[in-house]
C-alpha cells in the first residue's frame, strides 16, 4: 500500500528533520541550563529566546535537547543494530552452512539468548560494567543478535542447496569463500528488512534503559534518558515526557510501516 | 514426534544450564557483596567476618558448583536482603505478576484476535483503517509511557482508578492495560496478516466455490492456519512480557518477581537475582516447549 | 459494534470496584515510603527504623523537641566515665506477655555485639564492653573509653529491647518476619517487599493510640507516591519529590510538611590523594565555584539550607559557619595561581537518592565548567555507587548526617578523619582536632574543640559542604502530623481529624 509508505516517509523526515537541523542550526545550547527559566511551558518566551516545546528542570530548551537527543538515540539504535546484525548473520550462515555440532551450539546459544529477559540482562550488565554510551551500544548490539542468527540459518539452509553454490563447493572453493561470496548475498536483503523490522524493538529497548536510569549519562540527552528524567517532574511538565514519547511513537510507526513494505515489497513473509 | 518433543525439552534443559552460568558469573562481577551489605562505618574486620559467614571468600567456581547443586532442589540460599529464603521470595511474588501477565495476555490475545478478524475481513474499510492506525500506534508507544500517562488521566485528573498497588480488580485495570497493550498491537497485525494471506489461498476459494457460508471459511478453515504464525511468535513474544511486567510493576507499585529483580539487581541481592532470572528463564522454555506442541498440533502437514 | 462492548465491559470493571482505596475511617491511616521493607528484627536491620520502631521502644527516647526523654527507663546516670546505669521502667509488658527487665536489656544488646552474629550495625554501640544485670529493674553498662554519647547511642537502632523468651523460643529468622515488641503498634500482617499492616497495642505504656491500624506501603516510583497521596491511596507519603511540591499544596486535600533542616547535609567528596585536589587552592576555587543560592532556590525550590558546615543545626557541636562566597572570577584566579590556568578535566559521581540530585550535578558541573574545569559526569545506581564513592570519585556527591545520635561527632568524624571508610580527605592538623575531640567528656569543653574542626574545615575544604536538605513530607489535610528531624514517623502521635 503506497499510503503506508507515504505515511513512513512523513514521519521520517520529521524525525530526521529534527535531529540534522536542530542540532545544526538551532541557537539555543541543548546541554547548559537557565536556572532563572525552569519548566516553561511550550511556546513560552523566557530570558529572550521563544522556547517552542518549553524548557525543563534546568531551563534548557526541550527543542534543542530533543534534536540532539534524537540523533544520539537514533545513533546507538542503528549502531548496536548493526553490530547484532553482523553477529547474528554471521554466526546463523556459520550455523545454517557447517551444520552438526556447531550448528547445535550456536543455536542453544541463540535459545539461551532469548531465555534471559533482554531488560534483565540489559541491566545486569549495564549495573555490572557502568553506564556509559559505548557500553550501551555494546550491550545493546550483543544482546540483539539471535532473531538474526535464527533467520539467517534458515536462509542459509535454502540458499546452500542451490545448484550454483553446489557447483562451486564441487570445484573446491573454500568454505568461508563461498559462504560471504555465495551466500551472504543471497540472505542480504532479508536481513536488511529484518533490521528495519527490529529497529522499533531497538528505539523502545533504549527508552527503556534510559527510563530505567541506566542509560547515556547526563547532561547528554537520549530520548529514553529525556523521558527517564522527565518522569519524575512529568505530573508539572508533561511537555517533557510527551514530546520524547511522541518522537519515539514516531520513529517506530515508520520503521514498522517501512518494514511491512519492504516485506511484501521483497516477499519475505517468513520474515 | 515424541522424539522431537523429547530433543526439545533436552534443548532447553542445556539452555538453562548455560543461563544458570552466564548469570551466575556475571553476578561476581559486581565487586564485593559484603562491602553493598555492611552500613557505610563498619570497620574492614567486621566487613572481612561478614563476607566469610555468606561465603564470599571461597573460589568463585566451588561458590558455583555449590550453585548448581542447591539450585537442582530449589535451595538458592537466603535473600541477603530479607533474610529469606530466595525460592520462597520469589514464589510469593509469582501470583501477582502471573495474575498482571495472565489478564494482560488474555484482554490482548481476545481482542487482538476479535480486532484482526473483522480487520481482515473488512480489508480496507474504514473500520480496518482505524484498527490498524490504533494496532500501530499500539506497538508505537513504551510501556511507561502508556503507564505514566493513564495514571495522569485516570488517577490523578479523574479519580477513577488507584494508582498503584494490588489488591482490587480496579488496582488491576491500569497495569493490564499498559502491559498488554503492545500485545494486543502485535497479535491484531499477524492476525489481520495471516488471515488475509490464508483467504486467498486455494482451498479457501475451492471453500467459497462449494457454496460454504462466510463465517464458516473463516473459522473454520483461514483462522486455523492463521493461527500457525500466530501460536509461533507467542513464544518469542512471552519474554518480553515478562520484560514488560517488570517496568509496569515499577510503575504501579505491582508487588511481582519483576520489581522483585530490579530490586534485587540494584541492591545486588545475588541469590534473589539468580532465582529470578533462572526462573523466568524457566518459564521461557516451558512456554516455548507449549508453543512447539502447538504448533505440531496445528500444521498436521508437519511430519517429525 | 464490538469496540462499544470492548468499553462496556472496561466501563463494567471499573464501577464494580467501588472506591475501596480511598481511605474514609478516622483510625486507619496509611504511609506510603519510598523503601521496602524486608525484615523487622530490630537489631539486624539494614534499612531505616521507620516501621520497627513503631513496634519497639528502647530505653531513651527523643521528645519532639530532639531533647532525649525516658523510654523504657525511666532514668539513668553516669556512674564513672566508663559506667553508666539505667533504671527501668516497671510494669511494662511486651505484647507476648514477656516483662521488661534488666535480662531483656542484656539480652537485647548483648545479641548485637556478639560477632557471631555479624550485625550489620553493630559499630552504633560498639563502645560497650560489658551489660550487667543489676537487679531486676537496673543494668549496668560499661563502655571500653569515655562515651558521653552513650545515653543517645541507647535510643537508636540497634538498642531497641526485644523479648528473650520469644526469640530463643523461635530463632531470629521468624522473628525478623514475625516481631514481638513492647511499642505502641504490634504486627498484623506483613507482605515482604509490598506493605506492613500493624495494630494498636491498647496495653501500651503510654496508653492506647488513637489510630488503630497502619499501614505501611512501599511505592518507590515517586511520581507514583505522590499520586498514591493526591488520589487518596496513602495519607502521608516520605520524600515528597521538591518538584512536585507546587501539586500537593494545589490539592484542596493535601499539605506539604516541610521539616527544615531534617535531612542530610550534601556535601561533594574530593578525593585528596588525586591529583588536582591535593591542591589547597584547587579546593577552595571549586568551593568558591558554586552558586547555592541559585541551586536551593530554582532547583530545590527552596527546600534546602545552604550551608557551611557538615554539622546539622539540631546537632550538639553546631556552629554558624557562613557558606562560602559564590565568586567565579575569584576561583579563576585561584586556579590560575594553582598551576591550572585553563582548569582541567575531571569526573563527578552522583546517585538517585538526595532530593533532586540529578538536576543539582548536572548544575555543578556547568558551574565548574565557568571556571574552565570541565566535567565528566557518571551517575550511578545507589548500590554500586556506595562501593566507587569513597576510592574513585574523584568528585562525588553524598549525603550525611548524625540521625542517629543528633550530635557533630558523627556528622563530620567519619567523613574528615583521614583513613575512615568513607573519608577521602587528609588534612593532619584536622585529625588531631577530631581526635581530640573523642577524648573529652566535657561538653563545653568538647563543643569549642568541634567548633575549632568546623573553622578549619571551612578553611582547608576536605570537603564541599553544599547544603543540607529538608525532610520533605506529603500529608492528606485530615492528618496531624508535623515530622521530625530525626526523620521517624511515631504513629503513636499522629491523629486523624
Amino acid at each position: 500500500m503506497q499510503a503506508d509508505l507515504i505515511v513512513a516517509c512523513i514521519l521520517l523526515v520529521v524525525a530526521f528533520g529534527t535531529c540534522i537541523l536542530v542540532p545544526l542550526f538551532w541557537p539555543l545550547d541543548p546541554v547548559r541550563g537557565v536556572f532563572s527559566a525552569t519548566f516553561k511551558p511550550p511556546m513560552s518566551f523566557a530570558g529572550g529566546h521563544l522556547h517552542p516545546l518549553g524548557t525543563d528542570q534546568l531551563g534548557r530548551d526541550l527543542l534543542a535537547r530533543l534534536g540532539l537527543g534524537t540523533a544520539i538515540s537514533l545513533g546507538i539504535v542503528f549502531v548496536a543494530s548493526v553490530i547484532s546484525a553482523v553477529l547474528g548473520t554471521v554466526l546463523g550462515m556459520i550455523a545454517g552452512y557447517f551444520g552438526g555440532w556447531v550448528d547445535a551450539l550456536i543455536m542453544r546459544l541463540v535459545d539461551m539468548q532469548l531465555a534471559i529477559p533482554f531488560i534483565l540482562l540489559i541491566l545486569l550488565i549495564v549495573a555490572v560494567i557502568g553506564p556509559s554510551l559505548m557500553n550501551l551500544i555494546v550491550v545493546l548490539g550483543i544482546t540483539g543478535w539471535a532473531i538474526y542468527a535464527r533467520v539467517a540459518r534458515a536462509r542459509t539452509l535454502e540458499v546452500r542447496e542451490l545448484e550454483y553454490i553446489e557447483s562451486a563447493r564441487a570445484i573446491g572453493q573454500r568454505k568461508l569463500f563461498i559462504l560471504f561470496r555465495h551466500v551472504l548475498p543471497n540472505i542480504l536483503v532479508p536481513q536488511t528488512v529484518l533490521l528495519t523490522l527490529d529497529l522499533p524493538r531497538l528505539i523502545i529497548l533504549e527508552a527503556s534503559v534510559g527510563f530505567l536510569g541506566l542509560g547515556v549519562q547526563p547532561p547528554t540527552p537520549t530520548l529514553g534518558g529525556l523521558i527517564g528524567e522527565g518522569r519524575s517532574f512529568m505530573l508539572i511538565a508533561n511537555w517533557l515526557v510527551l514530546y520524547p514519547g511522541l518522537m519515539i511513537a514516531a520513529l517506530v510507526i515508520a520503521c514498522n510501516l517501512l518494514g511491512d513494505w519492504l516485506v511484501r515489497r521483497n516477499d519475505l513473509r517468513e520474515l | 514426534m515424541l522424539r522431537y518433543l523429547l530433543i526439545r525439552a533436552g534443548q532447553g534443559l542445556l539452555v538453562l544450564f548455560g543461563v544458570s552460568a552466564i548469570v551466575f558469573f556475571s553476578l561476581f562481577l559486581t565487586g564485593d557483596p559484603a562491602a553493598v551489605m555492611m552500613p557505610p562505618d563498619a570497620t574492614t574486620a567486621e566487613i572481612a567476618s561478614f563476607r566469610h559467614a555468606m561465603g564470599f571468600d571461597q573460589p568463585i567456581w566451588i561458590q558455583y558448583l555449590r550453585f548448581l547443586g542447591h539450585a537442582l532442589t530449589g535451595h538458592f540460599g537466603d535473600s541477603l536482603r530479607y533474610q529469606q529464603p530466595a525460592l520462597s521470595l520469589l514464589l510469593q511474588r509469582i501470583p501477582a505478576t502471573a495474575l498482571l501477565a495472565l489478564t494482560a495476555l488474555a484482554w490482548s490475545s481476545l481482542f487482538g484476535f476479535v480486532f484482526g478478524i473483522i480487520a481482515a475481513l473488512r480489508q480496507n474499510s474504514a473500520l480496518d483503517l482505524t484498527i490498524r492506525v490504533v494496532s500501530l500506534l499500539g506497538q508505537a508507544v513504551p510501556v511507561f509511557w502508556l503507564g505514566l500517562l493513564m495514571i495522569i488521566v485516570f488517577s490523578l485528573r479523574h479519580h477513577w482508578l488507584p494508582s498503584s498497588g494490588m489488591g482490587t480488580a480496579a488496582q488491576l485495570v491500569m497495569p493490564s492495560l499498559s502491559l498488554g497493550a503492545y500485545y494486543f498491537a502485535a497479535i491484531t497485525r499477524l492476525v489481520r496478516a495471516s488471515l488475509i494471506e490464508a483467504l486467498g489461498q486455494d482451498y479457501v476459494r475451492t471453500a467459497r466455490a462449494k457454496g460454504l457460508s462466510e463465517w464458516r471459511i473463516t473459522v473454520r478453515h483461514a483462522l486455523r492456519n492463521a493461527l500457525i504464525p500466530v501460536v509461533t511468535v507467542q513464544g518469542m513474544y512471552f519474554a518480553s512480557l515478562m520484560g514488560g511486567a517488570l517496568i509496569t510493576e515499577i510503575i504501579f507499585a505491582w508487588p511481582g518477581v519483576g520489581r522483585l529483580a530490579v530490586e534485587a539487581i540494584q541492591t545486588r541481592d545475588f541469590t534473589v537475582v539468580q532465582a529470578t532470572v533462572l526462573f523466568s528463564a524457566l518459564l521461557f522454555v516451558v512456554v516455548n516447549f507449549l508453543v512447539d506442541i502447538a504448533y505440531v498440533w496445528l500444521n498436521p502437514r508437519i511430519r517429525l | 459494534m464490538k469496540v462499544s462492548a470492548a468499553f462496556a465491559l472496561t466501563v463494567a470493571l471499573v464501577a464494580t470496584a467501588p472506591a475501596a482505596w480511598s481511605q474514609e475511617a478516622k483510625d486507619q491511616l496509611v504511609i506510603a515510603r519510598a523503601a521496602g521493607t524486608t525484615a523487622m528484627d530490630p537489631g539486624f536491620l539494614r534499612e531505616s527504623a521507620t516501621i520497627v520502631d513503631n513496634i519497639f521502644d528502647t530505653m531513651v527516647e527523643r521528645d519532639s523537641q530532639m531533647k532525649l526523654e525516658p523510654g523504657l527507663a525511666l532514668s539513668w546516670k553516669s556512674i564513672n566515665p566508663t559506667t553508666w546505669e539505667f533504671k527501668l521502667r516497671p510494669g511494662v509488658k511486651f505484647t507476648d506477655g514477656e516483662p521488661v527487665n534488666a535480662e531483656a536489656v542484656k539480652f537485647s544488646l548483648d545479641r548485637v555485639l556478639n560477632p557471631d552474629n555479624h550485625a550489620p550495625t553493630i559499630s552504633y554501640i560498639r563502645t560497650i564492653s560489658k551489660v550487667e544485670v543489676v537487679d531486676p529493674m537496673t543494668v549496668r553498662i560499661t563502655t571500653s573509653g569515655p562515651d558521653p554519647l552513650l545515653p543517645t547511642r541507647m535510643s537508636r537502632y540497634p538498642a531497641y529491647i526485644v523479648p528473650p523468651k520469644y526469640l530463643k523460643e523461635h530463632g531470629r529468622d521468624y522473628f525478623a518476619s514475625h516481631p514481638v515488641g513492647s511499642g505502641p503498634y504490634e504486627l498484623e500482617k506483613f507482605v515482604p517487599g509490598q506493605s506492613v499492616e500493624l495494630k494498636a497495642n491498647d496495653d501500651y505504656w503510654r496508653g492506647a493510640p488513637s489510630i488503630k491500624t497502619v499501614t505501611f506501603k512501599t511505592i518507590p516510583d515517586a511520581t507514583a507516591r505522590t499520586t498514591a497521596l493526591l488520589n487518596g491511596e496513602a495519607d502521608i507519603i516520605e520524600d515528597l519529590p521538591v518538584n512536585l511540591v507546587p501539586m500537593v499544596q494545589a490539592s484542596p486535600n493535601d499539605q506539604v510538611v516541610d521539616v527544615k533542616n531534617g535531612g542530610l547535609t550534601i556535601y561533594l567528596g574530593l578525593v585528596m590523594s588525586q591529583k588536582p585536589l591535593d591542591n589547597l587552592k584547587v579546593r577552595q576555587a571549586l568551593n568558591m565555584a558554586i552558586d547555592r543560592k541559585t541551586i536551593v532556590n530554582d532547583i530545590l525550590h527552596g527546600m534546602a539550607t545552604v550551608s557551611g558546615t557538615q554539622v546539622g543545626k539540631f546537632d550538639f557541636g553546631y556552629t554558624d559557619i557562613p557558606a562560602p562566597k559564590y565568586d567565579p572570577a575569584a576561583a579563576k584566579k585561584l586556579l590560575a595561581e594553582a598551576g591550572y590556568p585553563n582548569g582541567f578535566t575531571i569526573t563527578l559521581e552522583s546517585t538517585h537518592r538526595y532530593l533532586n540530585d540529578d538536576a543539582v550535578a548536572t548544575a555543578i558541573a556547568q558551574m565548574f565548567g565557568d571556571i574552565g574545569v570541565k566535567v565528566k559526569q557518571k551517575v550511578l545506581d545507589w548500590s554500586v555507587y556506595l562501593q566507587e564513592v569513597p576510592r574513585k570519585g574523584p568528585i562525588f556527591m553524598l549525603g550525611w548526617g548524625s540521625t542517629q545520635t543528633l550530635d557533630a561527632d558523627a556528622a563530620i568524624y567519619p567523613i574528615m578523619h583521614s583513613g575512615e571508610p568513607y573519608s577521602t580527605a587528609s588534612i593532619p592538623e584536622l585529625d588531631k582536632l577530631l581526635d581530640k575531640s573523642r577524648k573529652i567528656v566535657d561538653p563545653s569543653k568538647r563543643a569549642e574543640v568541634l567548633k575549632q574542626v568546623q573553622e578549619l574545615a571551612a578553611k582547608d575544604v576536605p570537603l564541599i559542604t553544599l547544603y543540607q536538605q529538608d525532610a520533605v513530607y506529603g500529608k492528606a489535610k485530615d492528618v496531624v502530623f508535623s515530622g521530625r528531624a530525626d526523620a521517624r514517623i511515631p504513629v503513636y502521635t499522629i491523629k486523624k481529624q
